[in-house]
C-alpha cells in the first residue's frame, strides 16, 4: 500500500477522534502514543457500555461514538439540574 | 436497554435533543456515561436526528456552565462589560465569558456530530414556522420545544432521546428516557 493510499484511508479516524497524523512515517512513537489514545477510548466505551454491546459495534461506529464523547471538556463536574435549569432559562430568554 | 426501543429491521428515526447532545458531548457530566450507552443502543436501532436549534441551545448551555465553573460572578460580570467599553477590561479577563474562548471545543465538539454520517441535521423552512405555532397553540409550548416538535413532526420521527420527558410525551411522541 503506498503512503499516499495509506493515508487518505487512516486521515479521517485520526480527525474524528481529534487527533493529528503525521505523515512522516519516522515518528513512530508519536503514532504508537496515537494507537495508544484510541485503545485507550475504545477500551473506555468498552467498560462503560458492556462488552456485548461492544461488540456489536462497528468500528467505523465505535469511532464515531468515541469522537463526540466528551469533546467539551469544561473543567468541572456538571450538575444535569443545572443544564435543565439553563435550558428552561434559554427558553425563557428566546 | 430501554424497553421502548423499537426491534424492527428497518431502522426508526429518533430526534437527540439538547439535554441528549449536552450529556454525551459534554466531559464529566453527571450523565456522560448512561448517555454514552444509549448512543452506543442509538447507533445500531436508529437512524438519529437532530436540529440547528439543539446546537444553539447547547453552546447556550456551555456558556452558562463556564459562569457557574467561574461562581456565577454576575455582578462583576456585568461591570466588566461596563469596563470592556472604555478599554479596561483586561485586568478582570479571566471573568468574563466569550464563546469565542471555548469555540474550539465548540467546532470540535459541532463538527464532528456534522461529519458524522449517524446523525443527521435537519433543515428548518417555513413549513417548520408553522409547525411550530401549530405546537405552541395546541400544547402550550415554548417556542425552542415547539420548533423541536416541528423538526421531529415534519421528518416523520417518532421516538425523542431527552432529558425532558413530560413536554414531549405531552406532544404525543415516544420518549427514550437516558437519565
Amino acid at each position: 500500500m503506498n503512503t499516499i493510499a495509506f493515508e487518505n484511508l487512516i486521515n479521517p479516524i485520526y480527525l474524528q477522534l481529534g487527533l493529528n497524523h503525521s505523515s512522516d512515517s519516522s515518528v513512530d512513537l508519536i503514532d504508537k502514543a496515537e494507537e495508544q489514545i484510541i485503545e485507550d477510548k475504545f477500551l473506555a466505551l468498552k467498560n462503560n457500555i458492556g462488552e456485548e454491546l461492544y461488540d456489536k459495534l462497528s468500528f467505523e461506529q465505535k469511532v464515531f461514538i468515541t469522537s463526540v464523547s466528551g469533546a467539551i471538556n469544561l473543567g468541572k463536574f456538571v450538575n444535569i439540574e443545572a443544564v435543565y435549569n439553563d435550558i428552561e432559562k434559554i427558553e425563557y430568554e428566546r | 436497554m430501554s424497553d421502548n426501543i423499537a426491534n424492527s429491521s428497518v431502522k426508526e428515526k429518533v430526534f437527540l435533543d439538547t439535554a441528549f447532545l449536552a450529556s454525551f458531548s459534554i466531559d464529566n457530566h453527571k450523565d456522560f456515561f448512561k448517555a454514552q450507552k444509549l448512543l452506543a443502543e442509538l447507533v445500531l436501532k436508529y437512524e438519529m436526528h437532530t436540529s440547528p436549534l439543539c446546537f444553539y441551545e447547547l453552546w447556550k448551555v456551555v456558556k452558562k456552565h463556564n459562569d457557574y465553573n467561574k461562581g456565577n460572578k454576575r455582578f462583576l460580570r456585568k461591570v466588566n462589560g461596563i469596563l470592556k467599553f472604555v478599554y479596561i477590561g483586561i485586568l478582570f479577563e479571566e471573568i468574563n465569558f466569550s464563546f469565542k474562548k471555548v469555540i474550539g471545543q465548540l467546532k470540535n465538539a459541532s463538527n464532528r456530530i456534522i461529519e458524522s454520517k449517524f446523525i443527521h441535521i435537519t433543515n428548518l423552512n417555513g413549513d417548520d414556522i408553522k409547525m411550530a405555532l401549530y405546537a405552541i397553540d395546541n400544547f402550550d409550548q415554548k417556542p425552542g420545544d415547539a420548533f423541536h416538535f416541528s423538526s421531529i413532526k415534519n421528518l416523520g420521527i417518532n421516538y425523542v432521546a431527552t432529558g425532558n420527558k413530560k413536554d414531549f410525551e405531552r406532544m404525543g411522541l415516544k420518549v427514550i428516557w437516558f437519565r
